[in-house]
């Protein structure tokens, strides 16, 4: 407690960059266990950091989606631009869900609260998590402009000099289908701020220090130059790769060039499809997001997200393309592109490092979106509005089978069928994993599932559909197959469109099959023991197991 | 001004009388403060808007001639809204209320209610009150298909947009992140809170300049002499109840609206009991607005020469069953309630017409018939640089018992036509032809309004979407006394493809698009019209010479 004035020891920088980590997760914790939203509450679907004075992101807490994560490492740089340090004061609190400075879409809402200790400003704690309702249209698949999206909050102080802003926050509650929860989630967020501040100050107290200034260029040069090294490791030059999804009225051609220099990585999106009228549109924010977390899982997952280790990841695409949409660009479903980024950088980084780098994976969530009258007769308004998370089959990697029903990359968990059960009136008559859906290959992609669902009252329901691949399965590489395609049909045969909102009719079940991962490497050369135990376990049909694999029994 | 300071109770009935009238020259240039700084244009072309005088209880006691009636009569019971929610022993002078909640103001998001306490001397005197109807306010712009309220846009329950004089800019920055139309829909806000600003300086001047510290005794005035005068009138009227029906277009089926209207000594009653219940469409209609074109009606057709107050108000009750279409609750769409509103009218003269046949005109067009085109700027298109562009159109008003209806004319509503020059310049679409439509007016003694007929098509070689949100294409004004019904309104693409159902829809490449307005009904047999009358119709090209024969039997 006396060594203000002392530089500390790379020990001591050591041990406080274990504290932060400690701090943020605590952060996120008191987030996810105080949250309303039960995306955020079951799914983790969040993000909770710790910044310095200057606004650089120093440490982030492990829960949380990398559209979250990442995108926050740049939204409080936004808030420094529109309030200026010098005239922050102790207890304000800012909120905003403006698409284009933080996570791609009104429904995420971020918290960035300034941090004093002894009257001076040392840091910042930020977060975001996903509210359920923030009005707007409530389908997912048909808002053309983000002004039908819901409440559109500009960077604004929520709290001022620890005072809650009221007008503010009744505008909040008038604007949502979902008052208390949304509410409810926004002190949430302001709390997980003000505990993380509370232990950041605490452990300065300990460690006597009166700013962060040295821990944080530790902390950033640090991590730059272990990310650097990770790179100067890489073969140096330029590859191109392509991604082709299904969009809704006409395929996306998605388009990159991958440079791997001394300076880092950079993933140029020139020559992407434009814009849509649709509302999958990416603010650069979310692209450079699902962008840095492809570079950073695939090359070097060991060293922790902070501002030093992003920088050296950089993104561009031109202005107007989907990959960088202007507002007001519809942007509700902007995930449906911005998952699938992780494919097309490994479509360009398997031509660099093939012994690392995943075959294609499903990448998008199948998310069960459904919504239906509570009785039969329905009466208008009485109706639940229900999401359950389901996954598809991730690519298999050189070394490895994908991993079957994995939310890669969003980490977001499938939710159990149960609780989706009980809060509708609908039943789920199969969930199980997809037989042959693994693209077949020396490494099998990972299985989709295969899942039948049923309304057990006599009336129609709303099935909102946001799916990719359908037309476009995960490619394998390297002489691996294809996953299989996704697919969508109810019992009468109609087959909806991926991205459609429709109305299951009485009586007849949806039924729902996500996608495979691609496989990687000559079928014929799987080891026999692992196609005996795929037969075994149901993974690969005996057909498939003579025709695709070469093995007789 | 030299006399001694009164509070009111020393003032003659002359010095009220001259009081009053002072009252409602300030309201009228409250409302014309609004319309001339207006950035919108239906506020700014057609005067969609509302402005008023309350007293300190938040009784309404003059409001502008200028506006619609569904502004008008739904803000007089917005000031009781904010009172309840900020006592008036919590308001500062320099306070200034705004909210668009459409169950208390005027029924959709899109009409912003400002209310302002105005003080003399420290003490709080009286509100002044307006809205207007800001062109975008965020949410679904097709008019058709939002299915509750969360979809039409920002709502702003009642919050103080200034505190003792400080405007809340997180507030102001909110409304400008929620509008298509930042710019207009900020400065719409701000020209209504200056028409507050300026009604409350007139009224103060007045105030000093009659020596009056409060507006309780003139209030008591107002109040009680313009209920007195409905009574009276009412009191003239036949006694007894009356019911009747409407049968409107609706979406996915009919919409059926009932009424039993009841004249008694006390007032006037409209009960909307047995009406259809709320739809998953748009056009619900929160009661607030349900009262405004009831007690329109009635005032229009009884009650015409008494000015609007909480006074000649009061006596006139609307009733409808929570859940039912014309009580619509939260969070119902609402965005297009006038689709029912603007029908009321008819509902009530149907009634009416049963105690007074020789006063109340046969059924009209009544829906106002607005034109919204969206199409490409250019061919090919670019996305986002798209036009999207409405004209106020409409259709004939049905006949009175001792005079024909009036051609194209926006009853109730009465917001003006718009000028086709200027539709035409907002967007590609050129305007073939917008003429009276022959034989649309309901044949009879007196002849219904006759609608108009309109051809519209693309400059461009592109599609572009027109909106339907039209009434009575399906079930046209109804004659009466043995007059004919108009002729139903229609859409028709050149394809030959009926456009009838309401939804924005696609008109492709190189195909026009006919539009005719309805006609209103006729009242009395048509044999028995003037032949004289006859004549001159056939003459203006009104009426076809084959109807003149067939239908009114003249020879000529």
């Amino acid at each position: 407690m006396s060594r203000v004035s002392q530089k500390p020891s790379m020990i001591e920088l050591q041990v406080m960059w274990n504290r932060l980590l400690a701090v943020v997760e605590e952060q996120a914790q008191v987030c996810q266990r105080t949250a309303f939203s039960t995306i955020v509450r079951e799914s983790g679907d969040l993000a909770a950091g710790v910044f310095d004075g200057r606004g650089r992101m120093l440490a982030q807490a492990v829960t949380g989606t990398p559209g979250h994560i990442n995108s926050m490492a740049l939204a409080v740089g936004h808030v420094i631009a529109a309030y200026p340090i010098e005239t922050m004061k102790d207890g304000d609190v800012f909120i905003h869900n403006d698409p284009w400075m933080g996570t791609g879409h009104l429904n995420d809402i971020s918290l960035t609260t300034p941090c004093f200790y002894n009257g001076k400003l040392i840091g910042f704690l930020a977060c975001n998590s996903h509210v359920m309702d923030i009005g707007g249209i409530a389908d997912r698949s048909s808002s053309t402009d983000v002004f039908m999206e819901g409440l559109y909050l500009p960077i604004l102080k929520i709290v001022d000099a620890g005072r809650v802003n009221e007008s503010l926050m009744a505008v909040i509650r008038a604007n949502t289908r979902q008052p208390v929860e949304t509410v409810g989630d926004v002190y949430s967020l302001v709390n997980c701020n003000a505990v993380g501040c509370e232990r950041l100050t605490e452990m300065m107290d300990e460690f006597g220090l009166s700013d962060l200034d040295d821990l944080s260029n530790h902390i950033i040069d640090t991590s730059r130059e272990a990310v650097l090294k990770n790179i100067r490791a890489l073969p140096r030059g330029t590859w191109h790769g392509t991604l082709r999804l299904d969009g809704r009225d006409n395929p996306i051609e998605l388009k990159a060039a991958l440079t791997i220099s001394d300076t880092g990585i950079h993933v140029n999106y020139a020559g992407s499809a434009p814009m849509t009228k649709r509302n999958f549109n990416v603010p650069l924010c979310y692209t450079l997001a699902y962008t840095s977390y492809a570079l950073g899982v695939a090359l070097f997952g060991e060293v922790p997200n902070n501002a030093g280790s992003l920088e050296p990841r950089t993104v561009s695409a031109p202005e107007g393309c989907i990959l960088n949409a202007i507002k007001p660009a519809a942007v509700f479903s902007r995930s449906q592109m911005g998952l699938m980024l992780p494919d097309l950088v490994y479509n360009c980084l398997r031509q660099a490092i093939p012994d690392r780098i995943p075959a294609e994976n499903t990448c998008g969530l199948w998310g069960i979106n459904v919504m239906g009258p509570w009785d039969s007769p329905a009466k208008i308004w009485n109706r639940y509005r229900v999401q359950v998370m389901t996954t598809g089959g991730m690519g298999a990697l050189p070394f490895r089978d994908g991993m079957s029903a994995t939310g890669f990359p969003s980490g977001v968990r499938g939710g159990p069928i149960e609780i989706f059960e009980q809060m509708s009136t609908l039943v789920v008559w199969k969930k199980e994993l997809r037989p042959d859906s693994g693209g077949a290959g020396r490494y099998r992609g990972g299985l989709g599932q295969w899942m039948e669902i049923e309304n057990t009252i006599a009336e129609p329901f709303d099935f909102f559909a946001g799916y990719e691949r359908i037309e476009n399965p995960a490619k394998g590489a390297d002489g691996g197959l294809n996953g299989a395609r996704g697919e969508l049909l109810l019992t009468s045969g109609r087959r909806p469109g991926g991205k459609e909102s429709f109305v299951v009719p009485s009586g007849e079940r949806i039924i729902v099959r996500s996608s495979g991962g691609g496989g990687i490497g000559d079928p014929k050369l799987r080891d026999r023991s692992a196609v005996i135990a795929d037969l075994e376990s149901g993974y690969i049909s005996r057909e498939a197991a003579a025709e695709l694999y070469g093995y007789v029994d | 001004m030299g006399r001694s300071v009164l509070d009111g109770s020393e003032l003659s009935d002359l010095q009220k009388q001259i009081m009053w009238n002072r009252l409602l020259a300030v309201v009228e240039e409250q409302a014309q403060v609004c319309q001339r700084t207006a950035f919108s244009t239906i506020v700014r072309e057609s005067g969609d808007l509302a402005a008023g005088v309350f007293d300190a209880q938040g009784r309404m006691l003059a409001q502008a001639v200028t506006g619609t009636p569904g502004h008008i009569n739904s803000m007089a019971l917005a000031v009781g809204h904010v009172i309840d929610a900020y006592p008036t022993a919590t308001m500062k002078e320099g306070d200034v209320f705004i909210h668009n909640d459409p169950w208390m103001g005027t029924g959709h998001l899109n009409d912003i209610s400002i209310t302002t306490p105005c003080f003399y001397r420290g003490k709080l005197v009286g509100f002044l009150a307006c809205n207007s109807h800001i062109l975008d306010i965020g949410g679904l712009n097709d008019l058709t298909s939002s299915k509750d309220v969360y979809m039409e846009g920002l709502y702003l329950p009642i919050l103080k947009i200034a505190d003792a004089g400080e405007i809340d800019e997180s507030l102001m920055a909110i409304i400008r992140a929620n509008t298509r139309q930042p710019v207009e829909t900020v400065g719409d806000v701000y020209s209504l809170i200056n028409c507050n600003a300026v009604g409350c300086e007139r009224l103060v001047e007045m105030m000093g300049e009659f020596g009056v510290t409060e507006l309780d005794a003139l209030a008591d005035h107002i109040v009680n002499t313009s209920r007195e005068a409905v009574l009276e009138k009412i009191r003239a009227l036949p006694r007894g109840s009356w019911t009747s029906d409407l049968t409107l277009d609706g979406i996915s089926e009919p919409i059926q609206l009932k009424a039993k209207l009841t004249i008694s000594d006390d007032g006037i009653e409209v009960d909307y009991t047995g009406s259809a219940p709320m739809t998953k469409h748009n056009f619900n209609t929160p009661l607030c607005y349900t009262m405004a074109y009831t007690s329109y009606a009635i005032g229009v057709a009884i009650l015409g020469d008494i000015p609007n107050n909480a006074g000649s108000l009061e006596p006139r009750r609307t009733i409808a069953p929570p859940g039912c279409i014309l009580n619509a609750l939260k969070p119902a769409a609402v965005v297009s309630r006038h689709l029912m509103g603007l029908m009321l009218p008819d509902l009530v003269f149907n009634c009416l017409r049963q105690a007074l046949p020789d006063r109340i005109p046969a059924e009209g067009a009544g829906v106002l018939w607005l034109l919204r085109a969206v199409g490409p700027w250019t061919s090919p298109p670019e996305i986002g640089n798209l036009y999207m562009v409405g004209l106020v159109t409409t259709g004939g008003t049905g006949a009175i018992a001792y005079r024909d209806g009036m051609s194209v004319t926006g009853f109730p509503s009465g917001v003006r036509g718009g000028p086709v020059e200027i539709f035409e310049s907002m967007s590609t679409i050129v305007m073939w032809r917008k003429e009276l439509a022959p034989d649309s007016g309901g044949a009879g003694t007196f002849r219904g309004g006759l609608g108009q007929i309109m051809e519209l098509g693309n400059t461009l070689d592109e599609p572009f979407r027109i909106g339907n949100a039209f009434e009575r294409i399906k079930f046209p004004a109804r004659g009466a006394l043995g007059g004919q019904d108009g002729l139903a309104g229609q859409v028709l693409l050149s394809t030959g493809e009926s456009l009838e159902i309401k939804g924005l829809h696609h008109v492709p490449a190189g195909v026009t698009v006919t539009m005719r307005s309805p006609g209103g009904g006729g009242i009395g047999d048509p044999k028995k019209r003037d032949r004289s009358a006859v004549a001159a119709d056939v003459a203006n090209g009104y009426v076809t010479a084959s109807a003149a024969r067939e239908i009114y039997g003249f020879e000529d």
